[in-house]
């Protein structure tokens, strides 16, 4: 299997047209949904068992609303970004793995909670890349200020209706573990 | 399904923000997103539901895979510093 192959056979299993996933980011606030290229922000290194400062491709978490300067109120500073990992770098490392055909389709199917896959975008995503939820982190609002960091693309309703029902089913998916008590509130 | 929707419209107006949507787990595998309609949140008069099937069958990533997912993830960044020591 090549690049190429893996990229249909993604998109063959996703459940909505590809084609749907993206509007256009001019105009948006910073703000969920966005994706914006070199991104500053921490990413701890397992192997050296120290945090990196790294820039990269990154879709933006944070609601608008919590990061608007033109609001001069506290805690409005911090975002939280997911690195995104192009296919074709995601597919170089997974090639060769056993069952990699299901481990595609689980993945397009969004059966591995922590990756979500995200369709082609221009040059910037040529065959679409990796949120890997897992590895969401915050960064200042300052780095989207920085030399080279710009809006390439955001996501339309459908989009966005994938990646927050990932993160809903990431984050609020019910715990294997039992627990007392009612949820949600009476 | 008339509980499912209190359950779902209740959770909504509790925790909404923005026009995001909010979630009701309906049970492993089985969502409900309820969201704002119309979108903007000052205009909302009602609520759509939309029902969601996450799957059921979980792929659980070797560790092979994991692996792999964090070296793809470094070759996607440029390492502006390596971190300092404790």
């Amino acid at each position: 299997m090549d690049v190429a192959e893996a990229h249909a056979l993604v998109l063959e299993k996703i459940a909505y047209q590809p084609g749907a996933f993206y509007g256009a980011p001019d105009g948006l606030a910073l703000g969920a949904g966005i994706f914006f290229s070199n991104v500053r922000q921490p990413q701890f290194d397992s192997n050296s068992r120290r945090f990196r400062t790294v820039r990269g491709m990154s879709y933006v978490v944070t609601h608008e609303c919590d990061v608007a300067q033109e609001n001069d109120r506290l805690f409005n500073d911090s975002v939280l970004v997911c690195p995104v990992i192009r296919f074709e770098e995601f597919f170089d490392e997974v090639d060769g793995q056993t069952n990699l055909g299901a481990f595609l389709g689980n993945m397009a199917t969004r059966n591995i909670p922590r990756l979500v896959y995200v369709p082609t975008f221009g040059e910037a995503l040529p065959y679409g890349g990796v949120l890997y939820l897992n590895r969401i982190t915050n960064t200042h609002v300052s780095a989207f200020g920085e030399e080279g960091v710009a809006p390439i693309a955001a996501v339309s309703a459908t989009g966005l209706r994938e990646v927050d029902s990932a993160l809903g089913n990431l984050l609020m998916r019910e715990k294997s573990d039992r627990r007392w008590g009612v949820w949600p509130r009476a | 399904m008339q509980e499912l929707i209190n359950l779902a419209t209740n959770l909504t107006l509790d925790g909404m923000v923005g026009s995001r949507p909010a979630f009701y787990a309906e049970a492993p595998g089985n969502y409900w997103v309820a969201r704002p309609w119309p979108a903007s949140s000052l205009l909302a008069k009602d609520f759509e539901f939309l029902h969601i099937n996450y799957p059921t069958g979980m792929h659980v990533l070797t560790m092979a895979e994991r692996a792999a997912l964090e070296r793809a993830l470094w070759r996607s960044v440029e390492i502006l510093d390596e971190g300092f020591e404790d």
